[in-house]
């Protein structure tokens, strides 16, 4: 246990930050911190300044494009992006599909696809989520069937998959399938926890895990119908998507069939090490005290400010000590992913909370996010609050609702 | 370097052998006899003082071993699971650290014979409304022929019963918050004009008022420079809570694998309590305080190096009302989820929820501390 200040540290963090003063666009940066969903043009731009740093992927290792860094230096590197306005990159891409790829693909699929995402070229959306399957995952029911014909082995798709974030931006889907050729097996019990625990997926024939495949699909292909969701802040960034006969070349499989569980798995245990948002919060954070000292410096508010402001702070030290404990045997000695889940989600309604009581009686007005500045009354700064408090409602409910997270940790300490 | 959250070898070592030997000499039945005895055990004492626990912060010359923040609180992680009674943090750390900041040759007069176990020193420090500010003094030195004449009042002393002596802060110019002006004065526990009054905390520990009725000090009394006891003291209350914190978190991880233990093994309805969802979420909220309060000493541990002593004890504060505020929440539903056997005496949990009290009162509440942090929340 040694817990004083790390010089390397800081000095990568100026690092980052003079990079930041000298290539983050400055119109970028104001439209991001408004708090309306980003505009792809910005997050491909971004991705491209960030790639001629050899920056685009903090997270992949070197040998496929990765800058090399430690978690720490990650951790850094989102935090300094976040609290500047750096817009963010496709998620799904760099974060999701891309570690499945490069742990379980084949060569030919690595050379295919990490470069144009690396480069900003390819963006991909998450088709995992079923109208009937949304925390319980492995009731899923978009089938794959094989085929044949004159241009090779191939999958035929029909089904429907939903909440696909900014889908309608996407050139690829990653999407769970069952080739098994059954209905998910009905369980004996109604535990809904597939997605929450996809670890024990092949223990027993019965389990409906087994029979799911991975797959990775041009979202041009003939059959393909996305249709917008419009989110209750009254924009479009979900999806859903309809598979009417979609033919699926067999080497745009990931891991062998059957085993796509475990491709799951290992997504979405990556998915929860940065479930806690960090950044994302310590950004919400600054944004609230600079608004609040301007609009509302009352003692109450304060109060609560002060409360976020803590929660913060062991926040993102547990998360500092999920990044040191990674890939070590401790990992598994507490609910880790879980945890950070609950506290991180739950940090970001509050703050939000706070912002939206900070603006008072302009907290509630309908500010679009094309509305020219000064239409509508209220601070300049209102704009962009209330549509985000709206949408992180969701945060609490999306990668395993809390509920779900909650039951993991007592299963963690009291078994099933 | 980088952050480190694993103990290393010799740390794993101490927290071990803590662990060991609490287990083995403080079990809750010894623990419910100290209590019934006055709530101090002189042998534990001693022992706590052979095994070097007394100076676990301070330095080889001064009697002790050397250790950091990070080993005192480890020490006090293990002293809060068996919900040891004794005053360690008020002498062993607050009392200590500030005699060993204000004067040199003190320290090394005094603090050897501290750490052996065979001088229990208290700070007489904390007044009323003085939660988080620590340089809240209203009790005066004045001069007075051949030395200094102390008055003013001092409360909720942990130790004070068994105290040889005490280390009296006193103002000798300056406004009651001022940092300048205060000055530390060793005074006997017998000095005449000095009132104890003793009483019992609802965790079985002991406390004392003490009334400073025009106490008569020669100059020889006066521990360090004249007015210049802030730094000294802003030391002391910052390792404190440090200790603080960390004896809150082992009592909360002591309640919160009792109230697991409990939900695996009762039964209602014919079955085990802990397959209820209700119950089982319960318990994981109980597991998020529980791992946030650690995380939450951590950066208190991190903010430990902080130079800038402002900012320090900002963060400080801070980490003393969430820890404070998730110790209420543990101890309480602990009680809670064992239902009507948690409100008995007889029974361990009830007693984790009243030590957690008086550790959340101790150097702060958590009410009054989001009040203290939120000063100057909305203008930094």
């Amino acid at each position: 246990m040694n817990f004083a200040p790390d010089s390397q540290a800081q000095a990568f963090r100026a690092e980052v930050r003079n990079f930041l003063r000298d290539h983050l666009p400055a119109g970028m940066a104001a439209r991001t911190l408004r708090g309306y969903h980003a505009r792809k043009d910005d997050m491909v731009a971004w991705t491209r300044i960030l790639h001629a740093r050899g920056w685009s992927a903090p997270h992949w290792p070197r040998e496929h494009g990765g800058p090399g860094w430690t978690p720490l230096q990650r951790h850094l590197f989102e935090e300094e992006c976040a609290v500047a306005g750096a817009p963010p990159t496709c998620t799904s891409a760099f974060m999701l599909v891309a570690p499945v790829i490069y742990h379980f693909g084949t060569p030919e699929q690595i050379k295919r696809h990490l470069p144009p995402i690396l480069r900003g070229e390819t963006f991909w959306g998450q088709g995992f989520s079923e109208p009937n399957a949304g925390s319980d995952l492995a009731s899923l029911k978009t089938r794959a069937v094989r085929g044949h014909d004159s241009e090779g082995d191939h999958y035929i798709v029909n089904g429907q998959k939903t909440w696909t974030t900014e889908g309608h931006y996407a050139d690829w889907l990653f999407c769970l399938v069952r080739t098994d050729g059954h209905e998910a097996p009905r369980r004996s019990a109604p535990a809904p926890e597939g997605r929450a625990d996809p670890g024990s997926a092949q223990q027993s024939a019965a389990k409906p895990q087994r029979g799911i495949s991975f797959l990775l699909i041009d979202a041009r292909s003939p059959g393909i119908t996305m249709r917008p969701i419009v989110s209750i802040d009254g924009a479009h960034s979900l999806n859903e998507v309809f598979f009417d006969d979609v033919r699926v070349p067999l080497d745009q499989r990931v891991g062998d069939e059957g085993q796509g569980w475990s491709c799951a798995k290992f997504l979405l245990d990556n998915e929860r090490a940065f479930s806690a948002e960090v950044p994302r919060n310590k950004r919400m954070l600054a944004r609230l005290k600079a608004l609040a000292t301007r609009l509302a410096p009352d003692p109450t508010l304060a109060r609560r400010v002060a409360e976020v402001e803590a929660e913060l702070a062991a926040l993102e030290m547990l998360t500092l000590r999920a990044l040191a404990e990674q890939g070590s045997e401790r990992t598994t000695a507490w609910p880790a992913g879980s945890i950070l889940h609950v506290l991180g989600s739950e940090l970001q309604q509050k703050t939000g909370a706070l912002l939206v009581q900070a603006l008072a009686e302009r907290g509630v007005i309908d500010y679009p996010e094309a509305a020219e500045p000064g239409a509508l009354p209220g601070p300049a700064a209102a704009p962009g609050i209330t549509a985000d408090f709206l949408y992180r409602r969701a945060v609490t409910i999306y990668g395993g609702s809390n509920e779900i997270q909650r039951n993991l940790i007592a299963r963690h300490w009291l078994g099933a | 370097m980088t952050m480190e959250f694993q103990p290393t070898e010799d740390q794993a070592l101490l927290r071990d052998s803590i662990e060991r030997c609490l287990a083995e000499t403080y079990t809750f039945e010894a623990r419910r006899a100290i209590v019934r005895n006055g709530g101090f055990d002189a042998a534990q004492w001693r022992s706590f003082g052979a095994m070097g626990w007394l100076g676990v912060a301070l330095p080889d010359a001064l009697g002790g071993i050397d250790g950091g923040a990070e080993e005192l609180a480890l020490l006090h992680e293990g002293l809060g699971r068996a919900l040891v009674v004794e005053p360690m943090a008020a002498v062993a750390t607050l009392a200590a650290q500030a005699l060993r900041h204000a004067d040199a040759a003190q320290a090394r007069a005094l603090l050897p014979t501290l750490a052996a176990g065979d001088l229990r020193l208290v700070l007489a420090h904390h007044e009323a409304g003085a939660a988080g500010r620590w340089a809240r003094v209203s009790a005066r030195a004045e001069a007075a022929p051949g030395g200094v004449r102390l008055t003013g009042h001092k409360l909720l002393l942990p130790g004070g019963p068994q105290a040889g002596a005490f280390l009296v802060s006193a103002r000798e110019r300056g406004a009651d918050d001022d940092e300048d002006g205060i000055s530390l004065f060793l005074v006997p526990q017998d000095s005449p004009d000095l009132q104890r009054r003793d009483y019992r905390l609802i965790d079985g520990s002991t406390a004392c008022d003490l009334q400073l009725a025009g106490v008569l000090l020669d100059d020889a009394a006066r521990i360090g420079s004249p007015g210049q006891a802030f730094a000294a003291l802003d030391e002391a209350h910052a390792l404190a809570t440090v200790a603080n914190l960390a004896e809150a978190l082992g009592v909360m991880d002591r309640a919160v694998h009792t109230t697991r233990g409990y939900l695996l093994e009762r039964r209602q309805f014919g079955v085990a309590i802990a397959s209820f969802q209700v119950l089982r979420h319960r318990l994981a909220d109980m597991v998020i305080a529980l791992e946030q309060s650690r995380a939450m000493l951590q950066h208190a541990l991190r903010s430990w190096h902080e130079g800038d002593r402002r900012q320090r004890r900002r963060e400080l504060a801070l980490a003393k009302a969430l820890v404070g505020r998730n110790g209420r929440f543990v101890g309480a539903q602990a009680i809670q989820l064992h239902g009507g056997i948690g409100v008995t005496d007889e029974y361990l949990i009830g007693h984790c929820f009243k030590r957690l009290m008086v550790l959340d009162q101790w150097l702060g509440d958590a009410e009054t501390m989001w009040g203290r942090v939120a000063e100057g929340v909305l203008c930094a």
